[in-house]
């Protein structure tokens, strides 16, 4: 156990702190109260700051205490001068007290003074002193290093720049572009830069004539720099040779001359070239100085002017005196001798001037004064003979003025204009043909004068295409000065001017008024050709008209005769009669057909179709024909073809009953088969083939296409044997491509033939007025009285036979004036009107009929020829029906029950073949479009007609009773639309008459209440109908 | 930072990648110091900029260039110049650790100017220690992991170092577990 006093532990420890456990200070060691005062009983914290450690430590007792075994540095905190002090901290259980032994912490022996403090302060054993003293030398010696190391980077870096500085010179020789070499006495290369590397390898620059320069120099002059000349494989060098004699080498310093060298030869070359292109020039050359002495002349000058002396012998002569010689020779003496002085007074450049000689001949001559920077240096004169020349372009003048007069004399009008159309040249012929002076043309606007305005818009085009250097041919009419207008043809060509650009047009134009005439003349008789064949086609038609007539007559007689019952002979005869005038009328139907195909008016016609029926009916028309010719007919209907199909049913018989026909009339045995097959079916529509096939003679391959051409058969020798016009087939190719199909052909010849070709049919509806439904109840007809209007005799015996044998009471007038005066007289039910009639034909009749005797009688037409045109005119003046001639008598007697019984709006088209199709009341069609398929609006629209209608027909009849104009006028425009929308033409028609009528100041009441008896009629007749099927 | 740091970055890539790295690396961070006294102090910035820029021409991540470095500060700079110091703070890691927050302490005395980082440590047993690392420079904590691992090369001794937790508020305060595997 060592323990101290406490003047021996503040020896040990001068600097010692005693901190409480309240960490305020106890006492502190003599040195450092020298330091820092005397700070007893102060709080630590106050007077010491922690400099190390100083994160891990607290100013806490226990945090302190944990630290006994860490080098602990603090730092007076009050003082002027911080202090530092190094030394650890001492736990003294027994007190509770810490000590602070530590020594001041002075790192520069220089500071101790400042500190207040003395080596003696120190305990002798702290080395803190002599450790300052060595820190400080060793500061010393770290100065020292610095500063020598900081001078060697100095230098070092001046090194580095000197060295670049030596380099960079280094490099001058080797950027020289020109050689440069040093080679030693022994004739070794020490140095060349590239280019004279490039000199020894390529160019060969070390052989022997270069040695020999050298030596040779070196040997007669000693080691004295000299130059010379090398001339390589590729230039020529200079050279300078320097020798070093001590240094036993010698420099080269080499130059490329060639370039130079060329240049110099160039020049000598000129010069010489100058002097031998003047002597051998075609011209009269004469140069002079500014003082007219004489530089240089030619042979051709000393020749021209007979100047006895060679050109060389020439050179330094004045010419103001040889003017004066010179001068004799041409026509103007003075002339001359003022000419010139004038041109060297002005020393401009003159080209051209005529010089007349003497002795005949003409000269041109140049001036050219010569300036050499600005300074005038004297002038050439050049001298030309153009004797020759004169005269071929005096006698070329002479043809130019020839063509010219031709191009006069031609009747084309020229003229130019610039690019806005205005005229800036004009010949004579324009201005013969437009009538105007060149005065008035020139300058005018070519475009505004003489173009008509219809003609404005190609002639913008043509013009634009001239602009762009399009040239172009045009025929148009211009306006000439006595304001006629004339055809021109014009062909227009673009000019341009010295640089390619487009300034203007030149347009030839050549007058074609009158082939312009001759062409319409001509376009004028082609149509009135052309109207001579259609007159003759329409003879043609109105001849087929007439023979129809007189044919139907006959065959309408047979078929009463054939009822008779004749001796087997008699019948003979009446039936060859008879064929021939079905074959006559069959002849007739084609031309009338194709009559009506060539003038496209052949009409297709929606008419309901039943192929079931209409193969029977053709197999029982040919089964005769067949039999006696001993061939099979045989007829095929597919079996799922819907018999209640659209097409024309006319016209699709009659393309068959053709075909079969052919068929028949060339096999002479086999069979001939007509078949319908189904191809496809779907909801609207059926897709049906039709075929004609027959084991006849065939036809060839070659001549498929010949037979369907108009008046063609196979060949002539067919229509020898076989007869027939040749049209057939081309009608009835004609009909297959209206209805939507192409006849197509297979064929051998001498084994047959099928004629095929399918056709798409619209699936149809079935109505309940079909021919089928209707009876003819002949007994019924007994009680009726028919006006028959006819004028044709035959026509008149015909029907009168028909009715009388069938017991029918009937009066025969033979014009629309008989009808009247006959309708006044008597009472009929139903009049059968032929159309063409004489005094008043059956339109206007029917016409008077409604119209000024109100009647409702029903009319049917008699025609034998009813276009669509045409029913629309019968129905419009009030005809109920119309039938075609020739006509059955059942069709006939059809129609006259259901007009009668009916008494409704019947239309029946009938012909020969008894196709038979009658139009309903009504139609619903148009509903049934707007309805989209929805039944419930069909049967509404149908409702609302059922309800309504009766209202306004009583109403109507009521304002007829008592004159109430205002009422009927009422009602009659509340029906209207309801006729309309159910498609009741003829009701609609005769509703509007009786409004127009109401409307009029003066009203005809009698045509109101006939045109509303026959409204009346029909719509009962509608409303009969609706209520049976609705 | 004294000197004697960037001294040993030199040293560190000289002698391991040679001379023109070095001076790559110089021009690349714009440091034109031609040499470093180790007594004199420098500014932090160029020692960081060394290190950066070292990363960037050797392509390695700076954390690798610091662990790099702070093994070769313990193993070459501090044996070869102070080697007996270093012989003086332990006779194995372990007591080397222990003496550790006190090798600073006595290593102002030379560099007055010095602001070295402070380390405290803690025994977990005999062979496991937590430590401390207090500094006023941030990022230095891989160099803290190489300077370790240098000190267990020197005293061939395998360890393992594992970051625990890293704080800054005002001070930079890294706490690492160590243990000695052999």
């Amino acid at each position: 156990m060592i323990s101290f006093n406490n003047s021996e532990f503040e020896l040990i420890f001068p600097f010692y702190v005693r901190i409480g456990s309240d960490l305020r200070i106890i006492s502190t060691g003599k040195s450092i109260t020298k330091v820092i005062g005397n700070v007893d009983r102060r709080s630590f914290e106050e007077i010491f700051k922690f400099i190390r450690p100083s994160m891990s430590i607290k100013y806490d007792f226990q945090s302190m205490m944990k630290h006994q075994d860490i080098i602990i540095i603090l730092e007076s905190l009050e003082f002027p001068i911080k202090t530092r002090f190094r030394g650890q901290f001492i736990f003294r259980e027994i007190e509770n007290e810490i000590i602070y032994l530590n020594s001041p912490w002075i790192t520069d022996s220089h500071d101790l003074g400042f500190h207040n403090l003395l080596i003696s302060d120190f305990a002798l054993h702290d080395t803190i002193t002599d450790n300052l003293q060595l820190l400080k030398s060793k500061q010393i010696v770290n100065e020292d290093m610095k500063k020598i190391a900081d001078e060697m980077i100095i230098q070092r870096n001046e090194l580095i720049k000197k060295n670049e500085t030596i380099e960079e010179l280094a490099r001058f020789p080797d950027q020289n572009p020109q050689p440069i070499l040093r080679i030693d006495f022994d004739g070794k290369v020490l140095y060349t830069n590239d280019p004279g590397a490039q000199l020894i390898n390529q160019q060969n620059l070390l052989t022997l004539p270069f040695w020999e320069t050298i030596y040779l120099s070196f040997e007669a002059n000693g080691y004295t720099s000299f130059e010379s000349e090398f001339a390589l494989e590729e230039s020529i060098f200079h050279a300078t040779i320097v020798p070093f004699k001590k240094k036993s080498y010698f420099n080269i310093y080499l130059r490329d001359i060639t370039e130079t060298l060329s240049f110099q030869n160039d020049l000598i070359n000129t010069s010489s070239r100058l002097q031998t292109l003047i002597s051998n020039m075609n011209s009269a050359i004469l140069a002079e100085d500014a003082e007219r002495k004489i530089i240089l002349t030619n042979q051709i000058f000393c020749d021209l002017f007979n100047v006895p002396i060679e050109p060389d012998q020439m050179k330094g002569i004045d010419c103001n005196e040889a003017s004066e010689v010179s001068k004799l020779l041409f026509t103007d003496e003075q002339g001359f001798i003022d000419r010139i002085n004038e041109l060297l007074r002005n020393k401009k450049k003159v080209y051209g001037d005529i010089l007349n000689m003497k002795d005949g001949r003409v000269l041109e001559r140049d001036y050219l004064p010569v300036f050499e920077e600005d300074e005038y240096t004297g002038h050439i004169w050049k001298y030309q003979d153009v004797t020759d020349l004169m005269q071929t372009k005096a006698s070329l003048q002479k043809v130019e003025e020839k063509y010219k007069k031709i191009i006069e004399n031609l009747k084309v009008g020229l003229i130019e204009v610039d690019l806005e159309q205005n005229i800036t040249k004009v010949y004579p012929a324009f201005c013969q043909m437009t009538g105007y002076s060149e005065d008035e043309l020139l300058g005018a606007n070519a475009y505004k004068l003489l173009v008509t305005d219809e003609d404005r818009k190609s002639l913008e085009y043509q013009n634009n295409a001239r602009k762009k250097g399009i040239s172009g041919v045009y025929e148009t009419r211009i306006k000439v000065k006595d304001g006629a207008i004339k055809w021109v043809i014009i062909s227009g060509a673009p000019i341009y001017d010295m640089h390619n650009n487009v300034v203007g047009s030149l347009g030839v134009h050549v007058d074609i008024s009158e082939r312009k005439k001759m062409e319409e003349d001509l376009v004028e008789a082609n149509e009135k050709a052309m109207s001579s064949i259609k007159l003759k086609e329409m003879f043609v038609a109105n001849m087929s008209h007439e023979i129809r007539t007189p044919m139907n007559v006959i065959i309408g007689m047979l078929d009463l005769i054939g009822d008779e019952g004749l001796d087997p002979e008699r019948k003979k005869y009446i039936q060859t009669i008879k064929r021939s005038a079905s074959a006559l009328l069959e002849l007739i139907n084609d031309l009338l057909d194709f009559s009506k195909i060539e003038a496209g008016e052949l009409q297709i016609e929606e008419t309901n179709v039943n192929l079931f029926e209409l193969f029977q009916y053709l197999d029982f028309s040919f089964s005769e024909t067949a039999k006696n010719k001993g061939i099979q007919l045989l007829s095929e209907v597919d079996q799922k073809i819907s018999e209640e199909l659209i097409s024309d049913n006319t016209k699709l018989n009659q393309v068959m009953v053709n075909l079969i026909n052919n068929a028949v009339k060339f096999t002479a045995n086999g069979f001939v088969r007509f078949q319908c097959q189904l191809i496809e079916d779907n909801e609207n529509h059926q897709h049906i083939k039709f075929a004609v096939s027959d084991t006849g003679i065939g036809i060839a391959n070659e001549n498929f296409n010949t037979i369907f051409q108009t008046f063609m058969q196979e060949d002539s020798s067919v229509s020898r044997k076989y007869g027939g016009t040749g049209l057939g087939l081309s009608i009835s190719k004609e009909i297959v491509s209206r209805l939507g199909g192409e006849i197509e052909l297979q064929s051998e010849k001498g084994k047959g033939s099928t004629f095929s070709f399918e056709l798409t049919l619209r699936k149809g509806v079935k109505k309940k007025m079909e021919n089928s439904s209707i009876e003819i109840n002949m007994a019924e007809l007994g009680h009726l009285h028919i006006l028959v209007a006819e004028d044709n005799p035959l026509n008149q015996i015909l029907i009168s036979s028909i009715f009388a044998k069938h017991k029918v009471n009937y009066d025969l007038v033979e014009n629309g004036e008989e009808v009247i005066v006959q309708l006044t007289q008597k009472k009929y039910d139903l009049i059968l009107m032929d159309i063409q009639m004489p005094l008043m034909d059956g339109v206007s009749a029917a016409k008077h009929i409604r119209q000024t005797l109100g009647m409702n009688i029903p009319i049917i037409a008699l025609t034998a020829n009813a276009s669509k045109e045409d029913e629309a005119l019968y129905r419009s003046v009030g005809m109920n029906a119309y039938l075609a001639k020739p006509f059955k008598k059942e069709t006939l007697f059809q129609l006259i029950e259901m007009l009668v019984e009916g008494s409704g709006q019947i239309e029946v088209q009938s012909n020969e073949r008894e196709s038979v199709q009658i139009n309903a009341l009504y139609s619903l069609k148009e509903i049934e479009d707007i309805s989209g398929g929805d039944g419930s609006f069909v049967q509404s629209i149908i409702e609302t007609f059922r309800t309504n209608t009766p209202k306004y027909l009583n109403e109507i009849t009521i304002g007829i009773a008592k004159n109430n104009i205002e009422l009927i006028k009422r009602n009659a425009h509340q029906l209207k639309p309801s006729l309309d929308i159910l498609c009741i033409t003829e009701g609609s028609r005769l509703i509007r008459i009786i409004e127009e009528e109401a409307n009029k100041s003066t009203v005809d009441k009698n045509l109101i209440a006939s045109s509303f008896n026959q409204v009346k009629n029909i719509l009962d007749a509608v409303l009969r109908d609706l209520y049976s099927k609705f | 930072m004294y000197g004697i740091v960037n001294q040993a970055i030199q040293g560190l890539i000289v002698e391991n990648y040679g001379q023109n790295k070095w001076e790559e690396i110089k021009k690349i961070s714009g440091v034109n110091n031609d040499y470093f006294i180790s007594n004199e102090p420098y500014e932090d910035d160029i020692t960081y900029e060394l290190v950066a820029a070292a990363s960037v021409v050797l392509e390695i991540p700076a954390e690798e260039v610091l662990r790099a470095f702070g093994e070769y500060w313990v193993l070459k700079t501090g044996y070869e110049k102070y080697g007996d110091l270093m012989k003086a703070g332990g006779e194995n890691f372990f007591e080397f650790m222990f003496n550790l927050p006190n090798f600073h302490g006595r290593i102002m005395l030379i560099y007055p100017n010095l602001n070295p980082p402070e380390f405290t440590v803690e025994r977990l047993s005999e062979n496991e220690l937590i430590l401390h690392y207090y500094s006023y420079r941030q990022g230095l904590t891989e160099f803290v992991v190489g300077l370790i691992s240098g000190l267990a090369k020197m005293f061939s001794e395998l360890v393992e170092i594992k970051l625990l937790e890293s704080e800054y508020t005002d001070v930079w305060h890294d706490i690492f577990h160590i243990r000695i595997i052999t």
